[in-house]
């Protein structure tokens, strides 16, 4: 097996040094969505699943499409837009060799680390708490449980991107012009149709396995809103002007999900977030799907840019 | 077995490597776009292949998504998201 | 007998592989190199899915493996039939200026 590793790590360096290098921004943009791929396969061979199913759903997948949507965009704005080179020749090689070797270094230093790891580290802890936790999956447990403090800010951080992307906001949808005249495959609504709820069921089964194996939130709501991505692209779902009562709901369920069972159960447990053994796995299943259904809607508006979406008329 | 999967990975990754020359000279986008389809085939039997060999189904779970996601790149690569109003 | 099975399922699958990225290299143009991906690629995943099942021994595995097959060859079929559409277009742009 070590053969194959020392295969990724050389090819992972490789295209990563190439997606800096590359000479235009359509090549950049292939080259990192190739790099995605190996990294979900370097996950995998450091043992971690969880990160393999994210770098799938967001870093290879939601990431490339979007930056591919973002290039058509500039190319419909005018084509020297999207071929205009970033940096000179001499700077691109820099930055790919500075990445190198920061990349050895860090390398080096988490070497140094693994060999000198002591039992009752916070991990060990956690391992040995799971009991308590509500879930079997020891990722879950210490995102909803043990750290929720943190899983609950980052879903505020979300939300604070999200307003912050849509204030300063340059929508990735725009009006249908000649442009778009021979992409109008008979194909496209085939594949609407056969995969969006497949991709809809397979977000749905990622939140739920979280609570026993690799999965989760974050994950299942990724794959989610790739199903939304997919209907903007197919044309089923078209940009709103208004963010209406249902989708501002939608957008905050999670938070207040999260903070209402951490602030109802507090004359119970007596702390805020504390959660009675008896109550412990639905709360979990709960929290974890109003989590899911946040970041998947978050994450397309994300996408799409823009304040609103409604279905396209018949 | 072990042995005989092991060599199966390293084959397909050394294939995969090599199909990233079609990336590199092109010449146009849909040569470029079709090299990233078949790392992605490739990266698919890669997973299915680990997932018998490290004992993990959830590496099935992160095929399967690959699988979605390829169909969906396509589309991006060729279509603008659109609006009405 | 079951691995040895597996394994000549597994191995003939590679030889696919093989044949898909040579084609992917060695052939002129756009329009043939799709054949190398959709034809070649996908039934070297489907040999080699067909061998792990074989191994893996569970229902769940097995009907997992075959439902990525099943929407990989659906996927591929959509996505070249799109890049190609799309390839044809881009040079009949650039015939007539």
């Amino acid at each position: 097996m070590s053969v194959f590793d020392g295969l990724l790590a050389l090819v992972v360096s490789a295209l990563a040094w190439r997606c800096v290098t590359a000479p235009d921004l359509y090549r950049s943009i292939v080259l990192f969505i190739v790099t995605g791929l190996m990294l979900a396969l370097a996950w995998v061979r450091l043992d971690a699943p969880d990160l393999a199913l994210a770098e799938a759903g967001i870093g290879a997948g939601l990431l490339g499409i979007l930056l591919l949507s973002t290039w058509r965009v500039l190319i419909h704005a005018g084509p020297e837009q999207a071929d205009r080179p970033g940096a000179s020749t001499r700077v691109r090689w820099l930055a790919g060799a500075g990445s190198g070797l920061l990349g050895v270094l860090v390398a080096v230093a988490l070497y140094q680390v693994q060999t000198a790891i002591d039992a009752d580290r916070a991990g060990t802890l956690a391992l040995e708490g799971l009991g308590a936790a509500g879930v079997d999956q020891p990722v879950t447990a210490v995102l909803l449980n043990f750290r929720s403090y943190d899983t609950l800010l980052e879903m505020g951080v979300l939300l604070m991107a999200l307003i912050g992307a849509l204030l300063l906001r340059s929508p990735l949808i725009h009006r249908p012009g000649d442009d778009d005249a021979g992409t109008d495959s008979p194909l496209i609504p085939v594949l609407v149709t056969v995969f969006v709820p497949l991709v809809i069921l397979m977000g749905t089964f990622l939140v739920w396995a979280g609570a026993y194996m690799p999965g989760g939130a974050f994950q299942g709501g990724a794959v989610m809103a790739g199903a939304g991505v997919m209907l903007v692209l197919g044309g089923r779902l078209h940009s709103a002007a208004q963010l209406g009562l249902l989708m501002r709901t939608l957008l905050i369920l999670g938070v207040t999900v999260f903070t209402a069972a951490g602030l109802l159960l507090m004359p119970a447990e007596g702390a805020f977030m504390a959660y009675p053994q008896a109550l412990v796995t639905p709360l979990m299943v709960l929290i974890e799907f109003s989590l899911a259904i946040s970041i998947a809607l978050t994450l397309l508006l994300l996408f799409t840019g823009t304040t609103g979406l409604r279905r396209a008329d018949p | 077995m072990t042995l005989f999967l092991t060599a199966t990975t390293v084959v397909l990754l050394g294939l995969f490597a090599l199909g990233l020359v079609r990336i590199y000279i092109g010449p146009t986008r849909a040569d470029r776009i079709l090299a990233v389809q078949l790392s992605g085939t490739t990266t698919v039997a890669i997973l299915i292949v680990l997932s018998a060999l490290m004992d993990m189904t959830a590496l099935l779970h992160a095929a399967l998504l690959f699988v979605l996601f390829a169909a969906l790149i396509a589309v991006a690569f060729i279509r603008h998201p659109q609006s009405e109003d | 007998m079951l691995d040895w099975l597996a394994a000549a399922l597994i191995g003939s699958g590679l030889v696919f592989f093989l044949a898909g990225t040579v084609g992917l290299l060695r052939f002129p143009d756009v329009y043939t190199r799709l054949h190398a991906l959709t034809k070649a690629d996908n039934t070297g995943l489907g040999l080699l899915a067909a061998g792990v099942a074989l191994l893996s021994g569970t229902w769940q595995a097995i009907l997992l493996i075959a439902l990525i097959w099943f929407l990989a060859v659906t996927a591929a079929s959509i996505a070249c039939h799109l890049v190609a559409r799309h390839h044809l277009r881009d040079e009949r742009e650039d015939d007539t200026p």
